[in-house]
């Protein structure tokens, strides 16, 4: 076999192992360390390319800060500052038509400023949206999908775990890679808050009708509602202004926005001891996930450069007459395609890897190409039969709940058309996402 | 972000933990621990370039090694509690389908995870030895500036990988005897 056989083989393995179900990472290493013998017909080489994956491909100040943004979303999550955001836009949106979907849109907007992560972002508002929706006689699978959808802006919205994992990838500045994200951000919100508004107006039955006679709680005073808005907005100043005013680095932004987060859930008194541990066990364990997925996609791609496929890949797409668009175009439906049975960091650690080096030969501009990238992965999030966020939404409802994943897919559906809309928008004119960098 | 729930609850602990189980129960705590500590060392880092114009050496470093050591003191536990990447298209339809084919699958995925990381340790353990015989070759950072010896961490890595390996046969022997047992239990 040669060496493009083998890599090509070895593509086919690993998403017949993955979609069977073997442990992301494990088939990602296994299909190396046999790659690499096969390629040199060594096991001494095939195992020394492994170990030495092990010791350098995590060590890097990069990831250190993966947890740290991990345990910021998820203390934002427990200290209730997602909840008092909510409550606060739904007083704003109440006299609108489909006013709490618009609502769960902002707030998810705002909340994204402060959490580099979407789960976290769809687990809060399942707890807190869902329930107020659902009251107001808006339908479940309308509410869970309004959440879903919005819950996408964690990733897009500075900061971004994605983004840090992509600058990392291809060695692009996070700091360029926030800013890029701003405007998608706020379209792909504004985009939401449109299609929130036609549908309520124009498919009655999907949405479910809004009944007036709902007892509202009385409406809060302006002050009230700036106590409620007054931490988050603390702890976006700090994140985001620290970045730009040039305290401290991006990477080091997850540093400073988890001690801040934690110190104001201590001031609100909203974290006992149980729930401050779970959250840390939680942020290790995703740590510890993502990381050991990067050490088998770092092997990967040595795996790949080994055997000799990305240089012919080059040349095969030079010579196909694709083009650096047609080439964009195929990678992001490859993206979208796994995304339906992969999780977001996995996806970006297969394909850019592979992607890459003709996509750098083509001079294309890595800071668009990574807006369109999280952009397609996080499609994914909401697709079938893999979309993650649907299950964190599943999971958060409980097993009490009526809904259904289907309901939840299909209420998800719109969203996932939206944003496919955005992605369009930002691939045809990609100073949406240069023009502030 | 890596198919691991936020809030709603991980898998359930075993009530019965042996004293392996004990063991990567008090590495995670120790890795948990840890984060704070990260934490706490950057902002350290921050304050003290920016307000007292004193940065602390070696941070970078301190980081690089904090990650590594974070994850391999955790990756066992990660492994336990379920929260490890994978995609249960196939496992959930199989689940209805015929129980005892997902255990006799997941079996075969568990035990081939305890063998490539057995693989894995046996091939790291030179690099753990010379790292401990030769610290004066074997560090981080800059030396005159700051450095710190590589051995500590190679020796948690070891330590992470050997308890990740062993919880994947553990798991891989509970799987198989399910699928013995036709795919109950």
């Amino acid at each position: 076999m040669s060496g493009i056989e083998i890599a090509l083989a070895s593509i086919g393995a690993m998403l017949v192992l993955i979609y069977a179900g073997m442990h992301v990472a494990i088939a990602l290493m296994l299909l190396s360390f046999v790659g690499v013998w096969m390629l040199r017909d060594n096991f001494q080489i095939a195992s020394n390319v492994m170990v030495l994956a092990f010791k350098d491909s995590i060590s890097d100040y990069l990831f250190g800060v993966v947890p740290l943004f991990v345990f910021m979303g998820l203390l934002v999550a427990v200290a209730g500052i997602g909840r008092d955001t909510f409550e606060v836009a739904a007083q704003i949106f109440r006299k609108v038509l489909g006013g709490l979907g618009i609502a769960t849109v902002a707030a998810n907007a705002v909340f994204a400023a402060i959490t580099g992560i979407s789960i976290a972002s769809a687990a809060v508002f399942t707890k807190v949206a869902v329930p107020e929706m659902m009251r107001h006689g808006y339908t479940g699978r309308f509410s869970v999908g309004v959440v879903a959808g919005s819950s996408v802006l964690g990733m897009l919205i500075p900061p971004s775990l994605l983004f840090i994992l992509y600058g990392v990838l291809t060695e692009q500045s996070v700091g360029s890679l926030f800013i890029a994200g701003v405007i998608p951000g706020v379209l792909l919100s504004v985009v939401y808050c449109v299609g929130i508004l036609l549908l309520a107006r124009f498919a009655q039955g999907f949405v479910g009708s809004a009944s007036h006679a709902v007892e509202e709680p009385p409406d809060m005073s302006a002050g009230e509602m700036l106590a409620k808005i007054f931490p988050i907005v603390l702890l976006i100043a700090l994140v985001l202004g620290g970045i730009y005013g040039g305290v401290f680095t991006p990477t080091e932004a997850g540093a400073a926005g988890a001690l801040g987060a934690l110190v104001i859930s201590l001031a609100k008194r909203r974290l006992s001891w149980a729930s401050f541990w779970q959250v840390l066990v939680q942020t290790g364990h995703t740590t510890a996930s993502i990381c050991f997925l990067i050490i088998g996609a770092s092997l990967y791609s040595r795996m790949l450069s080994m055997s000799g496929m990305p240089g012919a890949l080059g040349g095969w797409v030079a010579d196909s007459g694709l083009g650096p668009t047609g080439i964009i175009l195929l990678l992001m439906l490859v993206i979208m395609l796994l995304g339906t049975i992969l999780d977001s960091a996995s996806i970006m650690l297969l394909t850019l890897p592979i992607a890459l080096p003709i996509l750098m030969a083509a001079q294309v501009d890595l800071i668009w190409l990574g807006v369109l990238v999280v952009i397609a992965v996080e499609i994914g999030l909401l697709t079938p039969p893999f979309g993650i966020a649907v299950y964190v939404i599943k999971a958060t409802l409980g097993p009490d709940s009526n809904v259904t994943l289907g309901e939840i897919f299909t209420g998800a559906a719109p969203f996932a058309l939206m944003m496919l809309l955005v992605l369009i928008l930002v691939f045809l004119f990609p100073w949406l996402a240069t023009a502030l960098v | 972000m890596a198919g691991e729930p936020i809030l709603p609850g991980e898998r359930a602990a075993s009530t019965r933990d042996g004293i392996f189980g004990r063991i990567i129960g008090a590495m995670n705590a120790l890795g948990t621990v840890w984060i704070i500590g990260l934490m706490l060392l950057i902002n350290a880092d921050i304050f003290g370039r920016t307000a007292l114009n004193a940065p602390i050496a070696g941070v970078a470093e301190l980081v690089a090694f904090s990650i590594v050591g974070i994850v391999f003191l955790q990756l066992a536990h990660t492994l336990k509690s379920g929260s490890m990447t994978r995609s249960d298209v196939l496992l959930n339809y199989l689940e209805r389908r015929s129980p005892s084919l997902r255990r006799a699958l997941m079996a075969l995925f568990h035990l081939v995870g305890a063998v490539l990381l057995a693989v894995i340790a046996w091939r790291f353990w030179p690099s753990v030895e010379q790292a401990w015989l030769h610290p004066e070759r074997h560090f981080m950072g800059n030396p005159g500036f700051f450095t710190v010896p590589q051995w500590p961490l190679f020796a948690l890595m070891l330590a992470g990988i050997v308890a990740t390996s062993l919880q994947f046969f553990i798991e891989a022997a509970g799987h198989a005897r399910a699928a013995a047992s036709g795919g109950r239990a």
